[in-house]
């Protein structure tokens, strides 16, 4: 199986965005090539190519790289189901560049128990936690703290861990403003989102080539209307979260309406990622069920990945909030 | 990829919300739809908000195709009429017309002076479309068209129709398929419209006896026929191109009203809403970025809009499904004929979304064969 191929798209990157993806797409597939179960040389060529970074702070405070940049980069890493907590890393530069602060070393988040958002009050767990991360960045009551983790656990997503806090604490700043706490909440949806279609699309675009090599009855399995039909719905449901996620990140860029749009993306993200997954798995049949192949590493990284920072049906009541709310003040 | 509006697009959309509030016009009690919707067309085009992504000299606005999407949502947003869907017709013109052909049709097909029809399915060539017979043999002058046509929209209140005729050997598939337009007052056709489960006649069949067209009312070469219609069926497939857009935006404002406090305390009204919600957003969330990636890369839609149709038909039909089911009694007891079996009637509608314009199996094929290349 080869790691270059990819569902076709008619969504264009810009330069820089092509030339960024190449970069996170071969990192991707020296961690699908090599890793196997230890990716600190893959947390090691992404801190290289600054992309541990990203939203850290430039001179003047703004993110050093855009949303919609973010969002290739998590895409193309969870193609491959990286273990390297990236965006755990890339959750914690957003909370201490909105709260005005800068890591000494890189850190997760700290969630509340059932992941659905950043805990208050400086308890909970840590999740994206895997090595080389030992901090977590949580909100207790108005401050932001750093806390220490204790050692990390695995979860039924083979590439990611949490942990817990260890007891070490310090402050690190005011905690942010409500407004940036709101974009904080759209930002981890966005890269969440984007996470699911990684990893979703990467397989489904593997399970795409599988059928038109697999040979049964005499002929590619791919040419079977069953199959054919399962793959059309599925890559329909590729190209509309893709739609989703690209217009959440450009909310995000423009300052536009961050909530809504990355609402509908996580919502539809969730529920489809995992369904996206699923139809691959069927596709390759009972390869799919070994432990050996790596579908069964993306079906569980969607399916934690569905959960945090809120299910497909928490974000789509939250969304019906919105909307209510619209309709009682009138359009802004 | 920049979605973002520009100040003139902002501007827009406020002169369009003005202008709605004040000259939307309703159907009269009498008034069949298709009149009415080309009553609303003409009185749309008075105001210059039809063609906006046409170009200039045909009466079009020559404005980027995203204003086709702000169109689209603020009609549905106050639930005014549908939004005019055959411009998706004229495109082919663009393309394969002569400039004779572009300056006779396109400014009265805009201005909805002459209201168009598509002449494709036949009884023995639905999801077949390829195994189509109608003949168009030649004359002196021109063709002589024999055949049938059937699910033709509105055909009754039509000018004039784009006509798929098999110019060439019968039973070539793809090849020797011709396109005309035929001016629907010609000797020879006869119109049956046909009463739609909804009780209203939208479809209609068609009957060719020998219909004489002069060879200047053919669209591109002899045998161009079939991109020709596959253009045009790609553009149908986009949910702003036919103004759905605003037809579910419309419902479903509606449909929240309807439900009232509902929303609020019943669990399950609120779980089936919130996900009719996403599922809206995420319709119009693609229909923009398609229509920002042919703004930005100039290109003619093609297979992927097969996505297009797949999310417009699943928005469509949960939608309905879930009114009905939400709406129970108030919705099912009125009699057929009551105004109140509104919600009802568009229900069965949408019940043709995965039959018309290539049925959800025909769009699966295209994804699986045209656009991820699995084997035929």
């Amino acid at each position: 199986m080869s790691a270059a191929t990819l569902v076709p798209t008619t969504a264009p990157d810009t330069e820089e965005e092509a030339d960024l993806r190449a970069t996170a797409r071969d990192i991707a597939r020296r961690c699908r090539d090599t890793a196997g179960e230890d990716h600190s040389g893959c947390w090691s060529a992404l801190d290289g190519a600054g992309f541990t970074q990203l939203r850290e702070a430039d001179e003047d405070g703004s993110p050093l790289a855009t949303a919609t940049m973010t969002a290739i980069v998590v895409e193309e890493l969870a193609g491959a189901v990286c273990g390297a907590p990236l965006v755990g890393a890339l959750l914690a530069g957003e909370l201490a560049r909105l709260a005005g602060a800068s890591l000494d070393a890189p850190a997760t988040v700290l969630l509340t128990e059932d992941l659905a958002g950043l805990t208050v009050d400086g308890t909970g767990l840590a999740w994206d936690a895997g090595p080389p991360l030992r901090h977590a960045l949580a909100l207790s009551g108005h401050d932001l703290l750093v806390v220490d983790l204790g050692d990390p656990t695995g979860t039924q997503d083979l590439s990611r861990s949490v942990a817990r806090p260890s007891g070490g604490t310090r402050r690190l700043a005011a905690g942010p403003s409500a407004d940036a706490l709101g974009r904080f909440g759209s930002f981890a949806r966005l890269l969440l989102a984007a996470d699911l279609l990684g990893t979703a699309g990467r397989l489904f675009a593997d399970a795409v080539e599988y059928a038109k090599q697999r040979i049964q009855f005499g002929v590619p399995i791919g040419s079977f209307q069953a199959v054919q039909h399962l793959c059309g719905r599925a890559y329909a449901e590729v190209e509309a979260l893709r739609s989703a996620v690209i217009t959440a990140a450009w909310a995000l860029d423009a300052h536009a309406e961050h909530r809504e749009t990355s609402l509908v993306a996580k919502s539809y993200a969730a529920r489809t990622g995992v369904e996206i997954v699923e139809h691959a798995v069927q596709v390759f049949g009972g390869v799919a069920i070994t432990w050996e192949f790596p579908a069964h590493r993306h079906l569980r990284r969607a399916l934690l990945d569905a959960e945090v920072f809120g299910g497909a049906e928490a974000t789509a009541d939250a969304l019906l909030a919105l909307v209510d709310q619209e309709a009682t003040d009138g359009p802004e | 990829m920049d979605l973002s509006e520009s100040p003139e697009l902002v501007a827009f959309r406020d002169g369009l919300r003005k202008w709605l509030r004040d000259n939307v016009i309703e159907q009269g009690a009498d008034e069949p739809r298709g009149l009415f919707l080309k009553r609303w067309h003409q009185v749309l085009f008075a105001g210059g908000w039809v063609g906006l992504s046409w170009p200039t000299e045909y009466g079009g606005r020559g404005l980027s195709n995203v204003y086709d999407v702000a169109l689209n949502e603020e009609i549905g947003a106050l639930g005014a009429p549908d939004a005019p869907r055959i411009g998706y017709m004229g495109r082919a013109f663009l393309q394969w017309g002569t400039q004779e052909q572009r300056d006779r049709y396109l400014p009265r097909l805009l201005s909805g002076e002459d209201y168009w029809c598509q002449g494709f399915s036949e009884p023995n060539a639905g999801s077949d479309l390829a195994n189509l017979s109608t003949r168009a043999e030649r004359t002196g002058t021109g063709y002589r068209i024999t055949g049938q046509k059937v699910w033709t929209s509105y055909a009754e209140y039509c000018d004039f129709c784009i006509l798929l005729a098999r110019t060439g050997e019968s039973g070539g598939r793809h090849k020797g398929v011709s396109a005309f337009v035929v001016p629907m007052r010609s000797p020879g056709i006869e119109v049956r419209p046909i009463v739609a489960t909804t009780g209203e006649s939208e479809f209609c069949e068609m009957f060719f006896d020998g219909v004489e067209v002069p060879e200047e009312n053919r669209l591109g070469a002899e045998g161009d026929g079939w991109p020709i219609a596959m253009m045009t069926v790609a553009y149908e497939r986009g949910a702003a191109d036919v103004g759905y857009l605003s037809k579910f935006g419309a419902a479903l404002g509606e449909l929240r009203t309807l439900l009232g406090d509902r929303l609020r305390t019943d669990a399950a009204v609120r779980r089936r809403v919130a996900d009719l919600e996403v599922r809206f957003r995420i319709l119009t969330t693609h229909v923009r970025r398609r229509l920002a990636e042919r703004d930005l890369a100039d290109t003619l839609p093609g297979p992927e809009m097969s996505v297009d149709k797949i999310l417009m038909t699943e928005v469509d039909q949960a939608l309905h499904r879930a009114a009905i089911d939400l709406l129970g009694a108030s919705a099912v007891l009125p009699a057929e004929s009551d105004a109140a079996g509104e919600w009802m009637r568009r229900y069965l509608y949408s019940r043709a979304a995965s039959i018309y314009g290539g049925s959800e199996q025909i769009q699966l094929n295209l994804l699986a064969q045209r656009v991820l290349g699995l084997p035929r």
